[in-house]
């Protein structure tokens, strides 16, 4: 794998297999992948950042809400990805919660090569996989 | 092990995974069914049948390929006493379908004038990527399209009542409550009525090349050498914000009540819970709007070929969906039972006589719409009654992918993909170059021999065949 993500095959949709040092940093490579998916990620300036706090019942399914909120900014704000960075993750009582931030900028048509709607993120094959130095994200995408 | 019941149907018997309460029925030749053991579609029968509440089996069509959850092309009717239902047994684009819309042109009015058509189809149809949707709803607004459907449409002028009467449901499931929509689900989808989106919907002008039953044909209006556009599109964001808000609920209710599961995407809830009657609700708002949706593509394309044909005369032939769970009424075990049919990449193929059919069909059956890839045929068919004795009143929804999007990306460029279907005499123009070359015609099954299964199953009837002359895409 390089440093960033790997593309997946998968018979219909598209799937992505990340790993970072830790929990944080495989999530931020899931989402350049993601995000990738969407539009050419070079062509994406950094102009805005949006504040982003979830929780959820699990890990899993905290990964899963945190890249949906990325198809959700581009659906409701027009609004492209180009990083993401996660400040924090922790367990609370019977919930996961995550903090950090997206960064990117408005979609333009004209300025950004756009590839493909993604719809939403599966369980599918879902696979969270911590060790002690590295961290594997795989998940696969509805397209 | 998978069993040969004959030469279109094979069964996989409970023995075939643990926990199997229903046999798994797969409609395939020989071929198709080879290739669907090469993913997991045949596992992701047998998980379906590992749920609870399901009655008779659990269904794949000839189209069938590895989904998440159940796999697509999968039907399954669940008991609504016992029974549950599953989001992912829907689908996240929910109530995406098709509808066929018929012209009085030949395929000479409207050949020299194609690329002018396309173009001005391309500019008048929003894909919805970049907010270039026309429609921009207030939050009331929407909500009023959640709750009416097809009927918001044509009271605010994008159709006619004769419209009404040839969709699914008359284009409006009544048990659709807005406020069980989140409030994200609605934000996504006020900008986005009215736009195709990309993946592999599109709109197709096409010509009807052969016909196989003349007397439905005659019936559902279609004529040799017959101008008809075909529309492909969804829920949008609005769909795929209510599955993932009911995914995250399912799960949630899952995991409180200890129950487990083969796949957490089979995620479901008891029928008669609360969390699965707000589904339900949330879902029947995702399937107005989407009904809403394809309307408002059908007006902008009788706009366009008034404009440039010389007549808005395009009639609705009829309008399904293909992800969606339906209460009806079906014989299990020979008595007569209302259930919850999911189909999820499958469509409703009701046959002759059936109260739920528009009348004008009621001795036909209703029509059953097939699109294929792009460059390749589409097939209207009819519904008959064999399929509601043994497949829920069911039937495929078109080719089914053969390849992953990354192979047929590889494999192919944007300009080679047009070139080629410029070859077979279509001309196709997208926003995507992605849009072509993950699309284009060799990822898919072969449409004809899905259509063949069907056909000599019994379980859907061919009446004519479409040839593709062009297409938008997102």
């Amino acid at each position: 794998m390089n440093n960033h993500y790997e593309i997946l095959e998968h018979p219909s949709d598209i799937g992505i297999l990340a790993e970072g040092k830790n929990l944080n940093e495989a999530i931020e490579k899931a989402s350049l992948g993601l995000s990738s998916l969407i539009v050419d990620n070079n062509s994406i300036d950094i102009k805005e950042q949006k504040q982003v706090e979830l929780s959820a019942i699990d890990k899993e399914s905290l990964i899963i809400k945190w890249l949906n909120e990325i198809l959700f900014y581009f659906d409701s704000e027009n609004f492209i990805c180009k990083n993401t960075k996660v400040n924090k993750i922790e367990k609370f009582e019977n919930n996961y919660y995550i903090f950090g931030y997206f960064e990117g900028e408005k979609f333009s048509i004209e300025k950004h090569k756009f590839k493909i709607h993604v719809k939403a993120v599966t369980y599918h094959q879902f696979c969270l996989k911590e060790t002690e130095n590295s961290v594997i994200i795989k998940v696969f995408f509805d397209i | 092990m998978l069993e040969k019941i004959d030469n279109f149907k094979f069964k996989i018997p409970k023995s075939f995974k643990s926990g199997m309460k229903l046999d798994g029925i797969i409609y395939a030749d020989e071929s198709l069914i080879q290739n669907m053991q090469k993913d997991q579609t045949l596992d992701q029968v047998a998980n379906v049948a590992t749920l609870p509440g399901f009655l008779s089996y659990s269904l794949a069509m000839p189209d069938a390929h590895q989904g998440y959850g159940f796999c697509i092309g999968g039907v399954a009717a669940a008991d609504i006493e016992n029974g549950v239902v599953s989001a992912g047994g829907v689908g996240f684009d929910i109530n995406c379908g098709v509808r066929l819309l018929s012209s009085p042109f030949e395929e000479k009015d409207v050949k020299p004038k194609i690329q002018t058509l396309i173009d001005e189809l391309f500019k008048n149809i929003p894909t919805g990527t970049g907010k270039d949707g026309k429609i921009k709803l207030s939050k009331t607004e929407l909500e009023d399209v959640l709750h009416n459907g097809v009927k918001w449409a044509i009271r605010n002028n994008f159709g006619t009542d004769r419209d009404e009467e040839f969709i699914e449901d008359n284009g409006l499931l009544n048990y659709a409550k807005s406020s069980v929509v989140s409030e994200k689900a609605i934000i996504r989808g006020k900008d986005q009525l009215g736009t195709l989106g990309s993946g592999n919907h599109f709109l197709e002008i096409q010509v009807v090349d052969k016909i196989y039953d003349e007397e439905a044909a005659k019936a559902f209006g279609l004529f040799l050498g017959q101008i008809t556009v075909l529309i492909h599109s969804g829920s949008r964001g609005l769909g795929h914000q209510v599955c993932t808000d009911y995914l995250e609920i399912m799960d949630r209710y899952i995991k409180n009540n200890k129950i487990n599961l083969i796949d957490r995407q089979l995620a479901c809830v008891p029928i008669n819970s609360l969390e699965g009657q707000n589904y339900l609700s949330a879902m029947a708002a995702s399937a107005n709007f989407a009904f809403a949706n394809r309307q408002c593509i059908t007006h902008w394309t009788r706009e366009v070929f008034g404009r440039i044909i010389g007549s808005k005369e395009l009639k609705l032939v009829y309008d399904l969906g293909h992800n969606i769970a339906k209460f009806e009424e079906h014989i299990i075990n020979t008595k007569l039972r209302k259930v919850l049919v999911h189909r999820k990449g499958a469509t409703r193929a009701f046959g002759r006589g059936n109260k739920n059919i528009p009348s004008a069909y009621i001795e036909i059956g209703q029509p059953v719409l097939i699109p294929g890839s792009m460059g390749t045929h589409s097939y209207v068919l009819k519904g008959t009654e064999k399929a509601m004795l043994e497949s829920f009143g069911s039937s495929c929804h078109g080719a089914g992918r053969a390849k992953s999007r990354t192979k047929a990306k590889s494999e192919t460029t944007a300009t080679e993909v047009l070139n080629e279907l410029k070859k077979y005499g279509v001309l196709a123009k997208a926003q995507s170059k992605d849009g072509l070359t993950e699309e284009n015609p060799s990822a898919y099954k072969n449409v004809d021999s899905v259509v063949e299964v069907v056909h000599n199953a019994g379980i859907a009837l061919k009446v004519c065949r479409l040839k593709p002359i062009g297409v938008i895409k997102g």
